[in-house]
């Protein structure tokens, strides 16, 4: 069974068709690419996704669980998280402390167990420490772990992101566009990044405009244009698809 | 029905146009220097005092009185504009919140030290002189706070939309940093907006001063009231601000009439969080993302 | 916590139960104990205000309303001091639901204009419902809290001001304890991602109105339960003393002191609690220089005390090593 089948997924914005019923499928354990030029709709489906839009129609279905409409945390309690762009963290706050805020909707005590202190909260803390500490040494952040987010370097920012979105322990990971403004050795250092999450179990689902990331690590590529779905196959059989071709160099064209 | 309900009515027009007028001031400074100007009724109160000044001191009739205190008061904006509010032009929106609060504080308790507490009136011959219209009388002063507010709303309206730098308020109010990049010369906008919208508080201190009493508290509710209207009407919309503001003070007036005194002041507030419940974009704003 | 600080913040706890024994001025302990209500206030309004990142002006109404069910439970219904402050802190409770549920959906300027036109609804009703709350005339004669019996072996009486500061200094450590918990579990966590990026919050699965909620929730209970204590304690209430300016107070007091901590607010409610007192001096042009002051506070220090004294340490560190760690005290 797919980990998420997406059927017929629309968003319409007023009169503009942003994604236009799109229909696709991901396997537990693969790493899909998603690509298209500028404004093909490839954030919104993500937005969609993660319950940030409501779909105009269509349905989203997530480890065999309809999801579509839920709520943005609900969906992220059921294990699909997705990160950012841009770099976005809680930069005013420890690395550390970014971790453990990750963890929160996979802790069950509440706030008696805040005040009192009580015995599982206390197991729950430490357990919630310890994985920190595993996740962050994973992502090659430990040393900077007690320092404030905005004050280590941009790449490590980045990675810190994946980093608290890993905490939420996903059973699918929405990368958005992870290597954009990266240098070839940070961009090469993603890419074993990625691979290495998906050996822990996680599937992936990227959005990407760099070609040789997506070419390298994707087992198979999905590409949008004008919130449609041109084509879908292999990295050899994307590269070749004529449709795909005209797509990119029509928007270079009028770029 | 009876004519008490027109003269309401009436009277509800005239407050509502002097809350136009603030209201307008409020939008301006709000559109255009994202300020949320607190100490905006200060300077409504301080307008109101230099009229009465200017009356008891120099002997000035009443509209040249009126036409000189715009103008003192935009240069008290000019001079805001200089030493506070270019300087903290980057400062977040919270702390410039708090420096006007500051700012209101520090202007009315100073009106209060000069002038003390004690309450004037603007003397002026049309508080005397009734106006019959349709079987009611109403004082002209009333009048006179709608016609001047009508001919003053329109001469802004005019200058916002035909005046070069009308323009290029609107422009900056818009997209900054574009307008900036299109070569529009930001800081004389600011001067002009800021003065602008001090003359018109000032405008509607004087005109109301009348009416009711001079006093240096006078200006603590009417900001509360503009930044109602304000949301009533939709952040930035000129229109909007005329609307609201007339039919605030309608409705003020009649449910003070009708339902009960106590709720004058705070029909504003309660009209306010209910529009935000519904319909946060207001009566014509966009929604603001 | 690092013992150096554990030590330092135990003798001040201990220093403030030995006040009232060195220093026996009257005046003093009033001021103190006025200083005390209004750092509940201040902490509590932080939990919104600074944890959370939403501004809200209506602590005013929280204090008010708590205070007056606190003072006409006692005064109508004969309750006990000690069942009106609880019932107090749920009246509370209960309004910022009322308030909250439809608010917290807006964005952040809108839900502060929300709480604008809420705090004067609600002095409005209070001022209005003449019957109910004696309207502007107020309520006097509000009865201070009833003693405590032991059995035969102690009674506790709260009619003197010594009795009441240390109830005050009780409840106030009571409040610190209760939020510095809260703030450092998983919902203090969640506060300060609201605050930080809401997006980024949703994206890792908070529930960012109901967190929202929660944070107006328990800074309305604590500032019921400063409204009790003021009512039982000034024995005459008013609407005066809960209008919107009540709340700019308290916003500046944890403005001024250092919003998102947790001594910056407890500094800027003694600060902003002793200033007009000090000021009497100059009487009459107090609240002018009171104006001026909050300005050029606000210009200079826009971190509050907290970011100036932080600065201030940094300062020392920076010339020698041995005093590195001197900022982390300012640091709570």
């Amino acid at each position: 069974m797919p980990v998420l089948e997406i059927s017929n997924l629309t968003k319409h914005f007023g009169g503009l068709v942003a994604v236009n019923a799109v229909d696709f499928s991901v396997n537990s354990g693969e790493i899909v690419g998603v690509i298209g030029p500028n404004g093909a709709g490839k954030t919104t489906v993500f937005n969609l996704l993660t319950g940030v839009y409501l779909p105009t129609g269509g349905r989203i279905l997530f480890g065999g669980i309809d999801i579509t409409g839920w709520k943005p945390q609900e969906v992220v309690k059921k294990g699909l998280v997705r990160t950012f762009q841009q770099t976005r963290v809680l930069f005013s706050i420890p690395v550390m402390e970014n971790l453990l805020t990750g963890f929160h909707c996979r802790t069950r005590s509440g706030i008696w167990g805040a005040v009192w202190q009580t015995g599982s909260k206390e197991v729950e803390d430490r357990s919630c420490r310890d994985q920190a500490l595993e996740i962050l040494n994973f992502m090659g952040l430990l040393k900077y772990k007690d320092e404030l987010a905005r004050n280590i370097p941009q790449d490590a920012q980045r990675r810190l992101g994946i980093a608290v979105a890993m905490a939420t322990q996903p059973k699918m990971f929405l990368l958005d566009e992870p290597t954009v403004g990266m240098n070839p050795s940070e961009t090469q250092e993603m890419i074993r990044l990625i691979g290495a999450i998906r050996e822990r179990g996680t599937t992936i689902l990227l959005i990407e405009h760099d070609m040789r990331v997506v070419m390298g690590i994707c087992q198979r590529i999905i590409v949008l244009n004008y919130g449609l779905k041109i084509a879908e196959g292999s990295p050899e059989e994307i590269r070749k698809n004529p449709e795909v071709i005209a797509a990119y160099l029509g928007s270079e064209e009028s770029a | 029905m009876d004519t008490t309900f027109f003269i309401h009515l009436a009277n509800g027009l005239a407050i509502g146009s002097s809350y136009v007028l603030i209201a307008l001031g409020f939008t301006l400074i709000f559109g255009i220097l994202d300020i949320i100007q607190l100490a905006h009724g200060e300077i409504y109160m301080l307008g109101a005092y230099c009229t009465y000044f200017l009356l008891e001191l120099t002997g000035m009739s009443f509209f040249p009185a009126l036409v000189v205190s715009a103008f003192v008061l935009a240069a008290v904006g000019l001079l805001l504009e200089r030493i506070l509010f270019r300087p903290l032009r980057t400062v977040p929106l919270l702390n410039l919140l708090l420096i006007t609060i500051g700012l209101s504080i520090f202007l009315m308790n100073l009106a209060n030290l000069l002038w003390t507490p004690e309450q004037r009136t603007i003397p002026t011959p049309y508080m005397l002189k009734t106006l019959h219209f349709l079987g009611l009388a109403i004082t002209v002063q009333r009048v006179l706070v709608v016609v001047v507010s009508i001919i003053v709303m329109i001469a802004v309206i005019l200058f916002i939309r035909r005046s070069r730098i009308g323009k290029a308020m609107r422009a900056v109010a818009q997209d900054k940093e574009g307008a900036a990049v299109a070569g529009i010369n930001i800081n004389l906008v600011r001067y002009v907006t800021l003065a602008v919208g001090c003359g018109l508080a000032s405008v509607a201190g004087s005109l109301v001063g009348p009416i009711y009493l001079v006093e240096p508290t006078m200006g603590a509710t009417p900001v509360y009231k503009a930044f109602v209207i304000v949301i009533l009407g939709g952040m930035g919309s000129v229109g909007g601000s005329i609307v609201g503001g007339l039919l605030l003070g309608v409705i003020e007036t009649l449910s003070a009439a009708y339902i009960s005194l106590a709720l004058k002041d705070t029909v504003a507030f309660i009209l306010m969080v209910l529009i935000l419940w519904v319909r946060p974009a207001g009566l014509f704003g966009k929604i603001l993302e | 916590m690092s013992s150096k600080k554990g030590i330092i913040y135990l003798l001040i706890i201990v220093l403030l139960f030995f006040l009232p024994t060195i220093i026996k001025d009257s005046y003093f302990l009033y001021m103190a104990i006025l200083s005390g209500i209004f750092v509940i206030l201040a902490l509590s309004l932080n939990v919104i205000v600074g944890y959370a990142g939403q501004m809200s002006f209506c602590h005013s109404a929280f204090f008010g309303v708590g205070a007056y069910t606190s003072a006409l439970l006692v005064m109508n219904l004969k309750f006990s001091f000690w069942l009106a402050l609880p019932l107090a802190m749920v009246a509370a409770l209960i309004l910022a639901f009322i308030i909250g549920y439809p608010s917290l959906r807006l964005r952040g300027p809108y839900f502060a204009i929300v709480t604008v036109g809420c705090a004067e609804v609600v002095r409005s009703i209070l001022y209005n419902w003449v019957d109910l709350t004696g309207g502007p005339m107020g309520l006097p004669k509000i009865p201070p809290p009833d003693p405590i019996r032991l059995g035969n072996l102690f009674t506790l009486t709260f009619n003197t001001r010594q009795s009441y500061y240390y109830l005050v200094l009780v409840f106030v450590l009571l409040t610190l304890f209760i939020i510095i918990k809260l703030m450092k579990s998983k919902a203090g966590r969640a506060f300060i991602a609201i605050r930080e990026d809401e997006g980024f919050a949703r994206s890792i699965g908070i529930d960012i109105k109901g967190y929202k909620i929660l944070a107006f929730a328990i800074s309305a209970i604590f500032a019921g339960m400063a409204g009790s204590l003021y009512a039982h304690y000034i024995l005459f209430i008013s609407p005066v003393s809960f209008t919107i300016a009540e709340s700019i107070n308290v916003i500046l007091m944890v403005i001024i002191g250092g919003m998102g901590t947790m001594v910056g607010p407890i500094f800027g409610a003694i600060l902003l609690t002793a200033l007009p007192e000090v000021l009497r001096a100059v009487a009459d042009y107090r609240m002018v220089l009171y104006g001026l002051l909050l300005m050029l506070v606000m210009i200079f220090l826009p971190g509050g005390l907290m970011a100036a004294l932080r600065a201030v340490a940094s300062l020392f560190s920076k010339g020698s090593g041995i005093a590195a760690k001197g900022g982390s005290i300012a640091r709570t």
